[in-house]
């Protein structure tokens, strides 16, 4: 084990909450509006979707309570296929850290401060990631426990001011187009909430192991209601039409809600308040590759590769898309299918052989 | 590099092997010349030592005998009466069968010494470190052993009021610079065998004794042991301090945050070693070290115990935002004023900019400036003698907050907001929190003028992400907020009522959790008699 921390398996579903609400919330609605329209709120996809991968990760974690996947891949697959399996996993956290990076700076560039260049809250962003990554698991899972609540009460606030404003004749009819556009919209959300696959490496730092099946799927359940009450106010306040062409609804809902007097424009304290859910976000995607990448090459420890992995996600994520429609493409079309690949057939793939080798071993 | 870690190898050496020639074996011999001429050298030119010789003697047999003391350090009427007067006076009367060579030692021992605690010594360097810890130690003549009267006795401050941590209702004695009292002040109020008192001396010069106390059953034996553990993990000459013990035995000593309270206060000791704490005492200083510390108890003072629930909670809500106001809010002002005027109400806006119009500094400056005069202004006023620092307060007042804003030196804005800053990292109840929280608040400023609201938010992160890696002996700085403890957030940023702090703290003392009953919660006595009723039914 690189890393002793331990953490309890509700901090590591806070935790995994975190990663896949913190960047859905601001970018879900106008992805799943403009496929699905109204009928955006029928979530029955990505929730199928998200407890089949949250049942075969934490199933096959969990036959190997103390490794992770990097280990038990080479071990179920043999030395060749194995590599092959944790590399692509490495690769992937990588390249979904360099997006996260990526969306965060653009966001934070072009709705905040277009003054300043991107580069700059990158450079802070991985910084404070790599920070927290080599104080270990506990204190990333500590520290986002810690806020926690207070994304809870804020989103909820925002929520709870925009529920007078719902003309619920926007979601009329139901149904108009038939369910296909509503599938068709909903993969790339499904594909966000398919991030839970961190746990296959996060699973060996969980002091109670057995309790995560439950907590899987309260992961699964939460997210899908922070999804869906994202798209009802969205969709209720604005109208399936604006809300499509808009680049960050949610924020704009937020200028909607007037809950204070003392200060004006509350989007900006929204903003700042996005950004430590995605700090978090990046501190957990960047200890996955971190630590994965330790795993992969034998090294006794992961501390000495956060700085230098930290300034690849920097670099490969001023390269990897021109400008942030590029970026929503890749987002959009090509990281679902990638995704799904990681989180279903190849999990589902150890599982069987796994199995098959179990019951072979104790007929023998 | 390499040079300059072996000379202090070398020289750190050296510590040690002094401290082991100490430890020699060197015992007394039978001859009482002899053994006067060995002390006589061993504290040669050291004016404040007592050599009276004396002799024991009834009307057949006599013997003679040596008192070492040091002056200033014994009771000397003490002395006189119970040690000198028996043995100079009283012998005479003893008739003489009971004296001869070998039982005399017995015999004074037993019959004349009227004092309390007394120990047989042999070891010379032993009698050295108890006669200048204040024993007075007796020679007989023909004996190789010494007796070691406890008659100590020195001027000290009588028991006060802790300026440092004053209260309104509560008990108003401190810990004073006497480490005895200081234990028996704790003494007075936990009355069970199980509050353990465990001694150590720390320091090859000044040989400080440490006393380490904790209730057994309730504190954590693992705390217990690695505090030991650290402790003798020192090797030092000199332990003034409380602090310099701190600094030596913290988790992390690269942190503004102290990992360990230091208090005057013995109710708050006591209520800590019941709560599973375990409290370090060093002598000649009230302060005392309370181990593991959390930041909860940075807002915690020992009145929020004696004064109404309701009261104390409103309290606890009030440091909590005079804590957020001393951290935050000159780099909201800088923040908000440079970057995102978007945000301030437009009539506020207005005022602040027709206010700042032809100042020559930037926002940021100022309030860099205005925060460290503040904190010149603070220190000045504390090391001044009392009537010269109201003089500089006021100076201060009429020059920096007057003068300077009809000067158009400042904007009005700025001085409000350092006032109400200063103000609010005073109302946080322990010195090392508001010493923590006043230091951070200036890199905070600079990210602040720097990314205006962005880099007030990554600099909480990074204050975040720092705390939750702090540890105090093993229990997490952030406790019981993170990792989450629902049960003991009743006495954190609340303080509930004590009918519902049933339990101790989780982390701390969770060997005997319960405190009290489960059911305490006073009822009127008719909805008792119904319950009565109920419960034999």
């Amino acid at each position: 084990m690189l890393d002793k921390g331990k953490i309890t398996s509700i901090q590591l579903a806070l935790l995994i909450i975190t990663v896949i609400a913190s960047t859905s919330v601001l970018f879900l609605p106008s992805v799943i509006v403009q496929e699905a329209g109204r009928d955006s709120w029928i979530f029955i996809f990505p929730l199928a979707f998200g407890l089949a991968a949250a049942y075969l990760c934490v199933s096959l974690g969990l036959c190997f309570e103390d490794k992770s996947i990097i280990v038990y891949a080479n071990e179920i697959m043999g030395k060749y296929i194995g590599s092959f399996i944790a590399a692509l996993y490495i690769f992937f956290f990588i390249w979904l850290n360099t997006l996260v990076v990526r969306q965060f700076s653009i966001f934070i560039n072009t709705a905040f401060m277009p003054e300043t260049p991107e580069l700059t809250f990158k450079i802070i962003i991985i910084l404070l990631a790599a920070y927290a990554v080599k104080n270990g698991i506990e204190v990333i899972t500590r520290s986002n426990q810690f806020m926690f609540p207070i994304f809870v009460i804020f989103y909820s606030l925002i929520i709870f001011f925009s529920l007078s404003e719902i003309d619920f004749t926007n979601f009329l009819p139901v149904l108009e187009n038939g369910i296909k556009p509503v599938i068709k919209g909903s993969i790339a959300p499904a594909s966000w909430i398919a991030e839970i696959i961190l746990l296959l490496v996060l699973i060996p730092n969980i002091n109670q192991p057995s309790e995560l099946k439950k907590n899987s799927v309260y992961i699964i359940v939460v997210i899908v209601i922070i999804f869906v009450s994202d798209i009802i106010v969205t969709v209720g306040v604005l109208g399936a039409n604006l809300t499509s062409h808009l680049v960050f609804p949610f924020l704009s809902l937020s200028r909607y809600s007037r809950a204070t007097m003392v200060l004006e424009r509350i989007e900006t304290l929204v903003m700042l308040l996005w950004v430590a859910p995605v700090m978090v976000k990046v501190t957990a995607i960047h200890y996955c590759a971190s630590i994965s990448c330790a795993q992969f090459f034998n090294l006794s420890d992961y501390k000495s590769l956060v700085m230098p992995l930290g300034i690849l996600t920097i670099v490969w994520s001023i390269i990897l898309a021109d400008n942030s429609r590029e970026l929503v493409f890749i987002i959009d079309k090509i990281m679902p299918y990638y995704i799904f690949i990681l989180a279903l057939p190849i999990p589902a793939l150890l599982l069987i052989i796994h199995k098959i080798k179990q019951k072979r071993s104790s007929k023998a | 590099m390499q040079r300059l870690t072996k000379k202090i190898k070398k020289l750190t050496e050296k510590i040690s092997n002094k401290e082991n020639k100490n430890t020699e074996n060197n015992p007394l011999s039978p001859y009482l010349e002899k053994n006067k001429k060995r002390f006589e050298d061993i504290f040669n030119d050291a004016s404040d030592i007592i050599f009276r010789e004396l002799k024991f003697s009834s009307s057949e047999y006599s013997v003679n005998a040596l008192i070492i003391y040091v002056d200033g350090l014994v009771d000397s009427s003490l002395i006189s009466k119970g040690v000198l007067n028996p043995i100079m006076t009283d012998s005479l009367n003893v008739s003489k069968e009971k004296l001869n060579s070998t039982s005399v030692f017995e015999n004074i021992k037993e019959r004349f010494l009227a004092v309390g605690e007394i120990n047989e010594l042999e070891q010379i360097n032993c009698i050295v470190d108890f006669v200048l810890s204040g024993c007075t130690a007796l020679i007989i003549d023909g004996f190789d052993k010494a007796l070691m009267i406890s008659a100590k006795g020195w001027e000290t401050r009588a028991l006060e009021e802790p300026e440092a941590e004053p209260i309104i209702r509560g008990p108003r004695e401190g810990f004073t610079e006497n480490i005895r009292v200081n234990t028996a002040q704790l003494r007075r109020r936990i009355r069970t065998s199980r509050f353990k008192i465990e001694t150590m001396k720390i320091g090859s010069l000044t040989k400080t004794d440490v006393f380490i106390a904790y209730i057994k059953g309730i504190v954590n034996d693992k705390v217990v042991d690695e505090v030991k553990k650290r402790l003798k993990r020192i090797k030092t000459d000199s332990i003034l301090e409380s602090c310099y013990i701190e600094e030596l035995i913290e988790d992390e000593p690269y942190t503004p945050f102290a990992q360990m309270s230091a208090t005057e206060r013995p109710d708050k000791v006591s209520a800590g070693l019941l709560e599973g704490q375990v409290a370090i005492l060093v002598d000649n200083t009230p302060f005392v070290l309370v181990v593991p510390y959390t930041f909860p108890q940075f807002l915690q003072a020992s009145e929020d115990y004696y004064n109404r629930y309701t009261w104390s909670s409103f309290l606890r809500i009030l440091r909590f935002i005079s804590l957020n106001i001393a951290l935050l809010l000159p780099s909201i002002y800088v923040a908000v004023t440079t970057y995102h005027q978007e945000m301030i109400p437009t009539p506020l806006l207005i005022s602040i900019a027709s206010a700042r119009e032809g100042l020559p500094f930037p926002a940021f400056v100022e309030a860099i400036i205005m925060e460290t005069i503040f904190e010149i202004l603070r220190e000045a006023g504390v090391r001044l003698p009392r009537p010269v620092g109201q003089a500089v307060s006021i100076v201060g007042a009429l020059v920096i907050g007057e003068a300077a804003v009809t000067a158009g030196l400042i904007s009005p804005a700025i001085v409000i907001v350092v006032a109400l800053t200063a103000i609010a990292s005073f109302a946080i109840p322990s010195l090392e929190g508001t010493y923590a929280i006043r230091l951070v608040r200036f890199p905070i400023i600079f990210l602040a003028g720097a990314l205006g609201l962005f880099g007030v938010i990554t600099a909480l992160l990074i204050l975040l992400i720092h705390l939750c890696s702090l540890r105090s002996f093993g229990v997490p700085f952030l406790s019981p907020i993170a990792p989450l403890s629902i049960r003991d957030l009743k006495d954190s940023f609340l303080r509930f009522p004590w009918w519902a702090m049933f339990t101790r703290p989780r982390l701390i003392g969770y060997k005997e959790p319960a405190r009290q009953k489960y059911k305490l919660k006073p009822e009127p006595p008719a909805s008792r008699n119904n319950n009565d009723n109920k419960g034999g039914n």
